[in-house]
């Protein structure tokens, strides 16, 4: 079979798909599933067609008071993922390579982990207020998993990496910047993109419970006021965030460690 | 000169008992000598070859260079790693050659001429810009070759180099390295459980005992330079390669028993 083909082919099954998952949310919310008994019933989900009405809408008479909701959720979740990767990045480095810096501070990394970064919320909220307590959660969702991998990049350092290192005349810093830091860094992107996606997440929960503005705000008060349509609208806007956020990270981690693309193939 | 002196290494065991690698292990290399170390697999080649290079401190006994004790790592032991794990899969093959030259204070753009000359050496000009992954094992191999030349070293550690090769890439590089070391002062101090490789290469060949190894016998090998393919052929030289295996042959007999009594 020609490679046109199955291009065509593949194109033909992915498309289906999609119209698949149309037909299947259409035929929820138009024919519905109902049941008195168990208390469900998917015709008070709005359809395609209500969606796309709300959404011109919204762009369209209210598009300010969105662009600050997708502002607010978009600031609070980059300053606290920046804020996540500059600590927690060299943080990392450092608890991975020297065991001073480890036995200080892997404890507390370690008691406070387990922690749902949602879990937080009260405490900072009562200290700090919202606009702090929404940076700080995504922060705190972001910190762990960058830390972890950055810890995990640097064990993924072989001795004999070392040794060559060190037989090639190489000090220890020069061993931790030409060696650690480039070894460990396909591990720390795998970090910084978990961590991009867990942000995303803690946002939203976060400003469902606690928010004044952004998109998970939004979709909790559409909700309350009884506009799905709009809830949806929501969903849609951070699915597009998210997703362009982390093939940002994707892209920055494909330009920066360029030997990874011929890894893993034939030799 | 190289001297180990009654050189003991006792390793621990994860449970904490004494597992001795090498033992009692006496040697002089003269400088410029290419020597070649032979001996069953884990005798404890390897480990002599650590302590060269200064990764480990033999447990008792000295290592000596030109009569001072062997310190820490330094690029003036340079060291050829069995696999090409050792190679930096980040750099391009340049920038691993310039490494060496930049850790010892050069100048990039001297480093970069230092590179692509011993990258020359080994016919690696047309990769420069390659990743390590790109490349075939037997290239892999000769930019280790180039990145630890690249120092100047006194001495050179081969730690199995062409273990993992094919027979043809093989038999070119060992060619390709006699050819290195006849035209420089170099001490080689290389290891190989490949005795034909051994009779090939080097001025003198010793056989480790299984282990705990120790030197079980030495030969001089006169067989002259410019040595090749015809070389091989000879009757000198396989005279010498079917003494050397004979004796390799008991320890590996005496190894394969020990794993067995392990396992038992």
């Amino acid at each position: 079979m020609n490679q046109s083909f199955l291009k065509y082919k593949q194109n033909i099954l992915r498309g289906t798909s999609i119209v698949c998952l149309f037909i299947i949310w259409w035929l929820l919310a138009e024919v519905g599933l109902k049941s008195d008994l168990l208390g469900f019933d998917t015709t008070r989900w709005p359809t395609a067609w209500q969606v796309i009405q709300a959404g011109h809408n919204l762009l369209t008479e209210q598009l300010s008071t969105m662009i600050r909701h997708i502002g607010s959720s978009l600031y609070r979740v980059l300053v606290g993922f920046i804020l996540a990767a500059i600590l927690g990045v060299p943080l990392g480095l450092g608890i991975g390579w020297n065991q001073i810096i480890r036995d200080l501070t892997f404890p507390i990394i370690e008691i406070l982990r387990p922690i749902p970064p949602l879990a937080w919320i009260p405490v900072i909220l009562i200290a700090f207020g919202t606009n702090t307590t929404m940076i700080f959660i995504t922060f705190i969702g972001a910190f762990f998993p960058i830390v972890l991998n950055s810890i995990l990049g640097v064990h993924s350092v072989e001795e004999v990496e070392v040794r060559a290192a060190e037989s090639l005349g190489a000090d220890g810093m020069m061993v931790f910047k030409e060696v650690v830091i480039p070894k460990a860094l396909p591990s720390i992107f795998t970090g910084l993109s978990v961590g991009m996606g867990i942000a995303w997440i803690s946002i939203v929960a976060a400003e469902m419970i606690a928010g004044n503005y952004g998109l998970g705000y939004f979709i909790w008060s559409m909700y309350n006021t009884l506009n799905y349509s709009q809830v949806v609208i929501g969903m849609i806007l951070l699915g597009i965030l998210g997703y362009l956020c982390s093939t940002i990270i994707r892209y920055l981690g494909v330009k920066l460690t360029p030997w990874t693309k011929f890894q893993g193939g034939d030799k | 000169m190289i001297e180990f002196k009654n050189v003991d290494k006792i390793y621990q065991t994860p449970e904490g008992e004494p597992f001795p690698a090498v033992k009692n292990i006496s040697l002089t290399i003269n400088e410029g000598e290419f020597v070649t170390i032979l001996g069953p697999s884990g005798c404890g080649k390897s480990t002599s070859l650590r302590m060269l290079a200064g990764f480990e401190k033999p447990t008792s006994g000295e290592v000596l260079i030109d009569d001072s004790p062997v310190g820490e790592p330094n690029s003036n032991r340079a060291v050829v790693f069995q696999d090409n794990s050792a190679l930096f899969e980040w750099k391009t093959v340049k920038e691993n050659v310039m490494f060496g030259p930049l850790a010892c204070g050069k100048d990039p753009a001297e480093a970069k001429e230092i590179a692509e000359k011993n990258l020359a050496l080994v016919g690696l000009l047309d990769h420069l810009e390659q990743y390590p992954a790109q490349l075939s094992g037997g290239m892999q191999q000769r930019v280790l070759i180039a990145r630890a030349l690249a120092n100047n070293p006194d001495i050179l550690l081969m730690d199995e180099p062409f273990g993992a090769l094919d027979a043809l890439t093989k038999t070119l590089l060992q060619e390709k390295l006699l050819e290195i070391w006849q035209e420089s002062d170099i001490t080689i101090y290389f290891i190989t459980h490949d005795v034909e490789e051994a009779v090939f290469l080097s001025q003198s060949i010793h056989v480790m005992t299984a282990h705990p190894g120790s030197i079980k016998q030495s030969w001089e090998n006169n067989l002259p330079y410019p040595r090749d393919l015809e070389l091989r052929e000879s009757e000198e030289f396989r005279n010498l390669k079917n003494e050397v295996l004979e004796a390799i042959y008991e320890e590996s007999v005496t190894a394969a028993q020990q794993k067995i009594a392990q396992i038992i």
